[in-house]
């Protein structure tokens, strides 16, 4: 009947020690761009014992001007789509960018961002393997691919419609748009580290967001995102956490006190 | 002499009532920082009724409401006021206070388990709460996307008191760690001295025995 007290102490000893983890890693995190704070809440599951559920709070967190051409910030719900070195989709609202040696638009990693970019992505068909009398036929799809020509300066406008401005002459030229996707439920997104999330089941596949100065979300050049942590939120955490854990150490004396009274007892009566 | 062995009794039962209030004592604890969390009351009661049911466990659950919490979440909801909000289980609808929902993948209201949330009176227009982002839950529960009616929450109300509902807030337990201690600490004295009875029965018998077995 009694046998689980302690296992149950135990186990939501170690519930507190992880959300003062997890309060810790918000705090190391509170300048680190496009962070997204991890969120402890427990719930009472079967028998009083708390079960804990982990998920990212995608709220918005500040937006501070950096104005760095490569720097974008998304003012609103919605994530980059960008293209990990094995081909996988991963989505990042980190927009600390910047440009290959082909003028390409790369993460601070170095992963090309999926662009928008008119014509499509054309179909690029090969023939292959001549031998015989077998004749191959080889189809890709190129992704698109955006490039900023050296000559030009880039003009990222709130749709993420990226334009080329050419400085001597003031001639404009629209070389694509960086793409933005949202999320039914982002808090199911999966993360890979670095900012970076991959799309799971429960997260639902991406869906376009509505971009634009009239939409919900806005792309913001020369601007960057950084940690969505308050501080005294933080500390307040920290401190209850605290507080619950050196319960727990109370009342893993006070069940130690009584094991040891049981046997005290027993032992000297007989 | 009758009635002496009835205090063995007296004690271990002592002893192990105490014991399953430090049980409760350690579920509040465990729980004190979760979502919607009621404490148990760890209450003793009088020797006759901890006899008629000493195997089952009872506890009354404090209804007093918890702190709201301020989260700023759209689909953080706290309910204040007496009552339950609804959630689809395994086995039908069950009540629940942790409001901390999220959309899940169908772009429908659902809980930290994906259970579910009852919403009642949906409007015919087929409205999903997905990519929209302006959506006001009032205070009666009416579920608003812009300016158009999605729907409302469905509430269990255990008694005539107005209800409302805060969006943005969650309710956190009213679990007090100071008065868990305090009665932690009693509860525990109260288990020592049911031992030392016990332990001071046990030596007058043993006195007992080994007296009056040595002249025989």
């Amino acid at each position: 009947m009694f046998g689980n007290m302690n296992y149950k102490a135990v186990r939501s000893a170690d519930n507190a020690l992880s959300s003062l983890n997890k309060t810790i890693e918000n705090i190391s995190n509170i300048n680190s761009v496009g962070y997204k704070k991890s969120q402890q809440t427990f719930v009472e599951a079967l028998n009083g014992e708390a079960s804990k559920h982990e998920d990212k709070d995608f709220s918005q967190g500040p937006l501070r001007k950096t104005s760095e051409l490569y720097d974008l910030a998304l003012d609103g719900p919605g994530f980059f789509e960008i293209e990990l070195s094995n081909g996988q989709r991963a989505y990042t609202r980190s927009g600390r960018l910047k440009l290959t040696a082909e003028g390409e638009l790369v993460t601070n990693e170095g992963y090309r961002v999926i662009p928008e970019v008119e014509p499509a992505g054309k179909p690029i068909i090969q023939l292959t393997g001549n031998s015989g009398k077998e004749l191959g036929l080889n189809i890709k799809v190129a992704t698109p691919k955006l490039t900023i020509p050296a000559h030009l300066t880039p003009e990222i406008l709130e749709d993420g419609t990226v334009n080329g401005i050419n400085e001597s002459t003031g001639e404009k030229v629209k070389l694509g748009k960086v793409n933005v996707v949202a999320f039914n439920n982002p808090s199911g997104l999966e993360s890979i580290g670095n900012s970076y999330y991959v799309s799971t089941k429960s997260s639902g596949s991406p869906i376009d967001a509505e971009v634009g100065p009239g939409g919900n979300t806005r792309v913001k050049q020369g601007y960057l995102e950084f940690g969505n942590v308050n501080i005294a939120t933080e500390i307040v955490n920290l401190t209850q956490s605290r507080n619950i854990l050196s319960a727990h150490f109370k009342l893993f004396k006070i069940i130690d006190k009584i094991y040891e009274n049981i046997h005290y007892t027993i032992s000297k009566s007989v | 002499m009758t009635n002496q062995p009835k205090a063995f009794g007296q004690s271990l039962i002592g002893m192990i009532q105490k014991l399953k209030m430090i049980n409760i004592i350690a579920e509040n604890i465990a729980n004190a920082k979760s979502i919607g969390y009621q404490r148990q009351i760890p209450e003793s009661a009088n020797f006759e009724s901890v006899l008629s049911d000493l195997g089952d466990k009872k506890s009354f659950r404090d209804d007093t409401p918890g702190a709201l919490q301020k989260t700023g979440h759209m689909f953080d909801l706290a309910i204040e006021g007496n009552a339950y909000f609804l959630v689809e289980g395994k086995n039908g609808v069950e009540p629940t206070k942790n409001g901390s929902f999220r959309l899940n993948e169908k772009g429908n209201l659902c809980n930290s388990d994906g259970q579910e949330v009852v919403v009642i009176e949906k409007t015919d227009k087929p409205l999903s709460l997905a990519k929209d982002y302006d959506i006001t839950i009032r205070q009666n529960g009416e579920i608003l996307i812009g300016t158009e009616r999605y729907g409302r929450l469905a509430m269990r109300i255990m008694d005539n008191k107005p209800v409302k509902v805060h969006q943005g807030y969650l309710e956190g337990s009213n679990v007090n760690l100071m008065n868990e201690m305090v009665t932690l600490a009693m509860t525990y004295r109260a288990f020592e001295s049911s031992e030392k009875m016990l332990s001071m029965e046990l030596s007058a018998d043993k006195e007992l025995i080994e007296k009056y077995g040595k002249n025989v």
